[in-house]
């Protein structure tokens, strides 16, 4: 068994791909290809920075949804699915009414390079999407089911670090994902107080079977801000998730606490 | 009405999950010695284990990284004298919107051992980020999780990453 590490930058950020394999390095490079580019289509589709992606062209009205690929219809009859399982705290649409799925196009896509990965022949891996972590399947148990989550603070500051790490070795979870405004400043923003962004806490990290729910609702907690605790506890059949408020104290669930591991 | 688990969030003392993971005393200098280090071997714990505040929050965040210093000092790690059957490649200087990097790596067998910024003309803070993602290479292979694998709010990328690679490339 062959370990394999790759850096793919897409999206703005970094997705860190780490797995065993018994191919060769070649057929590994391949695999990883195969599944990077299932990233960068989504990219391309979905990117509100690039001027000519067909959900640039939806946003400014030049086509309708029914003449764009069918991923388009796809995702957003997703964004309103989320919405709905979240209370509403989780929302594609802007505050000047503006159809932005990037909270959770990442996390689709990084579904969906995973699966492409699976598909390949390559089951034991794991893929950090730019702080949101996958693990597969079948990922070897040990150090590669132990998940660091990273201090309410930016990793440009000079403490940064690991606040903690979670052990997912016994668990059912093969997902990690922390919501915060440490890294690129507000950009969550509260669906439910007009245009206001979320602001109330520093950070909330979600634990959950995959990675799509704990990506959205980890944005969802933080967006609900102060009531955060409450729409988590609500939603504790499927998820375990660590809240960090403005003043640094660190909330979590039951479950989540029984997770923590020693560094 | 749920099972025992009806009050769920409560406050966890950060006494026992603060680590010990100090990479500021790495940002202040450019030399990053003595290869493989558990993270809880790099210091003392940065939080007081209080279980109270800890950090100090980062009230206004920017979006870009507010350190000020950036590590483009004294680029010369003299006193650390690589043991002789190491190797050290260095990068293309890797040119970005903010500047240049341009970065060393010394590997001892297959352990990377040292990092060191050769060039990090990052401009705004931005190269605030540099002793973090050293950090994150270098552990990325040692310690009890993969630094690798760490979850936090998504970072934005920048050139380093991409000297890192130029210059593994090269063993």
């Amino acid at each position: 068994m062959e370990e394999f590490r790759h850096l793919e930058y897409c999206m703005g950020t970094a997705f860190q791909y780490w797995g065993r394999s018994e191919f060769d390095a070649a057929e590994v490079k391949r695999a990883i290809t195969q599944s990077t580019l299932v990233l960068h289509e989504a990219d391309e589709m979905f990117s509100l920075y690039k001027h000519f992606s067909p959900l640039s062209r939806l946003a400014r009205g030049e086509v309708s949804m029914s003449r764009l690929p069918e991923e388009v219809e796809y995702i957003w009859n997703e964004c309103e699915k989320c919405e709905k399982e979240t209370e509403g705290w989780f929302s594609a649409m802007t505050p000047q009414n503006t159809f932005d799925p990037s909270g959770l196009v990442k996390s689709w896509a990084t579904q969906r390079a995973a699966n492409k990965l699976t598909e390949l022949g390559i089951t034991d891996f794991a893929i950090n999407a730019g702080g949101d972590i996958l693990l597969s399947e079948n990922i070897s148990a040990g150090k590669p089911k132990r998940i660091g989550v990273s201090k309410p603070i930016s990793i440009a500051s000079e403490d940064s670090g690991a606040l903690l790490v979670l052990d997912l070795n016994d668990s059912e979870f093969h997902a990690v994902a922390t919501s915060g405004n440490t890294e690129r400043g507000e950009h969550i923003w509260n669906p439910k107080a007009g245009r206001e962004k979320a602001n109330q806490l520093l950070q909330v990290t979600v634990v959950a079977k995959d990675i799509i729910t704990a990506d959205v609702f980890a944005t969802a907690a933080f967006a609900a801000g102060t009531q955060a605790d409450s729409f988590i506890n609500r939603h504790r059949d499927k998820l375990e998730a660590m809240v960090v408020d403005l003043n640094g104290n660190v909330f979590a669930t039951a479950g989540f606490s029984e997770l923590i591991s020693p560094v | 009405m749920r099972k025992s688990s009806q009050v769920v969030m409560g406050v966890i003392s950060l006494a026992t999950v603060v680590t010990g993971f100090e990479v500021g005393a790495n940002a202040k200098s450019n030399s990053f010695t003595a290869g493989p280090t558990t993270p809880t071997d790099t210091g003392t714990p940065t939080s007081n284990p209080t279980g109270s505040t800890t950090h100090t929050p980062t009230k206004s965040p920017t979006g870009s990284p507010t350190t000020t210093k950036t590590p483009t000092t004294n680029p010369t790690p003299t006193d650390t004298q690589p043991p002789s059957d190491s190797v050290t490649k260095t990068s293309d200087p890797i040119y970005y919107r903010y500047g240049t990097v341009q970065l060393s790596v010394t590997k001892t067998g297959s352990q990377i051992t040292d990092i060191s910024m050769i060039q990090a003309g990052a401009t705004q803070g931005r190269g605030g980020a540099f002793p973090y993602l050293i950090q994150l290479a270098l552990d990325a292979q040692s310690g009890n999780f993969d630094t690798s694998m760490m979850s936090g709010a998504t970072f934005t990328t920048d050139a380093f990453m991409q000297a890192l690679d130029s210059a593994l490339s090269q063993f």
